[in-house]
């Protein structure tokens, strides 16, 4: 009862939204936000101390909807809705007083909560569709000219690829007779990996499509990077909305592991949408662009430490989730602080903040911090476990990503020094409180890194001194190679400073799902074969 | 896998819309493709398990036995629904877009598009 009321309240209370004077509804959704992260805290502590797994499944029956939560939904379930409420502290008082705005933004969070709830595919996918034309909505919601392509194009390529997963629910239910996950997992092991290989090729182009993994990721920076969505808009669909279509794959690769084990193509997918990502987040110069670029090579980073054998690995990919949640919501709000008061987008024209608007700075400072993987910070630890890997491909790829990912910030972080600009300054109290709150997140999860892994995962794992000594010596030297090679080679190139358009039409981008869908489909009869 | 005259129509339908999206420059064409691609999948759906003479799930008069898979039918008003919805809110935005750039090419809006990035 209490998983329904979890999804229903913030549907309901965002119809109250819309039709209650906006004088009662500030308070109101401010409640509702608090009400539904004090549920999910709750939740989580029942079935992480308590061991319960809270399901509303009554009897034995295959068929009907259920929601279902167990650890690891719960851990996503508690991250949804703090982030949400912290967005909602940022957003300032003309947006919260938007009718359509407060509406559309608390349904997304009933949506969000449905898809890591649900424990069946067709529900799934109902929740992701509903949720795409929502997010679509809210992306173009300053009506500017950019913002409704982004969100045309952002909603027609989900769409294409919700649908090739649509098709595989079908010949999933064809072949199987049953959608929930459990009845699923009995049943698959009964199925030859020749028969569920087409199923399994729809299945996973969808899921990937909503990863944003290597050939599919056109959609992502056009969303997330969009000029005219409110910046907690944007922070949200990197944050956290992103994540939704890893939680589906971590689901969807558990269910045909025991079938179909594509590991080894899966951790090359993320490497190299991972690199991908680096490499065009470093020709930006749009500071939204190079964020959003950044959130394809952190997600390729996750889904590549997911498919490692390694349980370390594994554990590293999931503190990584969280940690990725923390950092780059706070990065994409410091971001939309520092457009606001310098008018401009470009990198190159943004200096001195450090100097403008102090507290700000050091948001940015802790979010770099944080995704750099600098000792004592977040990114740290799930960085060290992510590069735990027994054979040395792996450890290299991970060095390389890391690699790159501070030369990038290396160029970002230029925008907090330099001579102070007369740029007009709004000091909104929430805006900086919920930025403090969140750079405070990013130093706390780092420090307590390990009991945090131990409360999320169970898992018991160790670093020791030579661990941190280690940690601290590598993120040292690829700071120094990092600002060499900015500083000498790429702060040089007038090419880049231009930035470079990475923008396909929207033909391109089908032939690339479909494209990918066949390679999928020729790499799973290739493993099998 | 042998598929059924329904299911291997709902298949083709699937084919064309997704030809659509890819060799159609119009943007209406590929909002309507899109639907094409949905209805496709919905007429799969309806032919799994189907066999000719069975009888609609409605009404207590119907043995379970001739009666065709209820389960895909409940499923698919829901993904007819949420297919109505896309093409409502895709049309609606590009009337949008095309009120800005004032083209129905995907080519030009996004050259347009990257001229007032550049800017």
């Amino acid at each position: 009862m209490q998983l329904y009321l979890l999804v229903i309240l913030p549907i309901c209370a965002s119809l109250l939204l819309y039709l209650l004077p906006s004088r009662i509804t500030t308070m109101l959704s401010g409640f509702v936000f608090f009400a539904v992260l004090c549920f999910s805290l709750r939740l989580f502590w029942c079935t992480r101390f308590l061991g319960e797994i809270i399901t509303t499944q009554s009897s034995e029956s295959f068929l009907g909807i259920t929601l279902y939560c167990d650890l690891s939904a719960s851990v996503f379930l508690v991250l949804v809705s703090f982030l949400f409420l912290c967005m909602f502290l940022f957003t300032n008082i003309r947006e919260r007083t938007d009718k359509l705005y407060s509406f559309l933004f608390t349904v997304l969070e009933g949506l969000v909560l449905l898809i890591f709830l649900s424990r069946d595919f067709f529900n799934i996918y109902v929740a992701i569709e509903v949720s795409s034309i929502v997010c679509a909505i809210l992306i173009m919601f300053e009506k500017e000219a950019r913002s409704i392509y982004d969100g045309l194009v952002y909603l027609l390529v989900n769409i294409v690829g919700m649908l090739f997963f649509l098709l595989g629910i079908g010949m999933l239910y064809r072949q199987l007779g049953v959608l929930d996950f459990d009845s699923v997992i009995a049943l698959i092991a009964t199925r030859t990996p020749r028969e569920l290989a087409f199923t399994y090729a729809l299945l996973l182009t969808g899921v990937l499509l909503k990863c944003a993994a290597f050939p599919m990721y056109f959609w992502l920076p056009l969303a997330h990077g969009t000029p005219g969505s409110p910046t907690s808009v944007s922070a949200i669909l990197s944050g956290i909305y992103v994540k939704s279509g890893v939680y589906l794959f971590i689901r969807v690769v558990a269910i045909f592991a025991p079938v179909i084990d594509l590991s080894a193509f899966l951790f090359w997918v993320g490497v190299m949408s991972a690199l991908a990502g680096i490499v065009m987040a470093i020709c930006q110069s749009d500071i939204k662009l190079i964020l959003a670029y950044h959130t394809i090579s952190q997600i390729g980073l996750i889904i590549a430490g997911l498919s490692s054998s390694s349980a370390y690995v594994q554990a590293g990919a999931m503190l990584h989730i969280i940690n990725h949640a923390f950092f780059k919501s706070l990065l994409f709000l410091a971001a939309g602080m520092m457009i606001h008061s310098y008018k401009t987008r470009n990198i190159y024209k943004i200096h001195g903040v450090m100097r403008t608007m102090p507290l700000c700075g050091v948001a940015i400072i802790a979010g770099v911090l944080g995704i750099t993987g600098a000792p004592f910070f977040n990114g740290s630890i799930s960085k060290y476990f992510l590069a735990q890997s027994d054979t040395l491909v792996p450890s290299v790829m991970f060095m390389l990503i890391n690699f790159g990912t501070t030369v990038s910030f290396v160029k970002f972080s230029k925008v907090l020094f330099g001579k102070k600009e007369d740029a007009e300054h709004h000091r909104d109290f929430w805006e900086i409180f919920v930025v403090l709150t969140l750079s405070a997140l990013c130093l706390l999860t780092g420090l307590l890194g390990e009991p945090l892994l131990y409360l999320v995962t169970g898992l018991h794992l160790q670093i020791g001194v030579s661990g941190y000594v280690q940690k601290i010596l590598i993120w040292f030297i690829n700071f120094v190679l990092a600002y060499v090679l900015y500083r000498h080679v790429l702060s040089k190139s007038t090419r880049l400073k231009a930035g470079i358009d990475f923008t396909i039409c929207f033909n391109n981008t089908i032939i690339c799902i479909c494209c990918s869908f066949m390679a999928l489909y020729a790499f799973i009869l290739l493993s099998i074969a | 896998m042998d598929f059924n005259i329904v299911e291997i129509a709902g298949l083709l339908l699937f084919l064309v819309g997704i030809f659509g999206l890819i060799a159609s420059r119009n943007i209406i064409k590929s909002i309507v493709s899109l639907s094409i691609v949905d209805i496709g999948i919905i007429t799969f759906f309806l032919g799994i398990r189907y066999e000719a003479g069975l009888l609609a799930p409605i009404g207590e008069d119907v043995a379970r036995a001739e009666m065709a898979d209820p389960v895909v039918q409940a499923l698919m008003i829901t993904a007819i629904v949420i297919g109505v919805a896309v093409s409502a809110v895709t049309l609606t935005m590009f009337s949008g877009l095309y009120h800005r750039y004032g083209s129905t090419h995907w080519d030009t809006v996004l050259r347009i598009r990257g001229e007032e990035q550049r800017k």
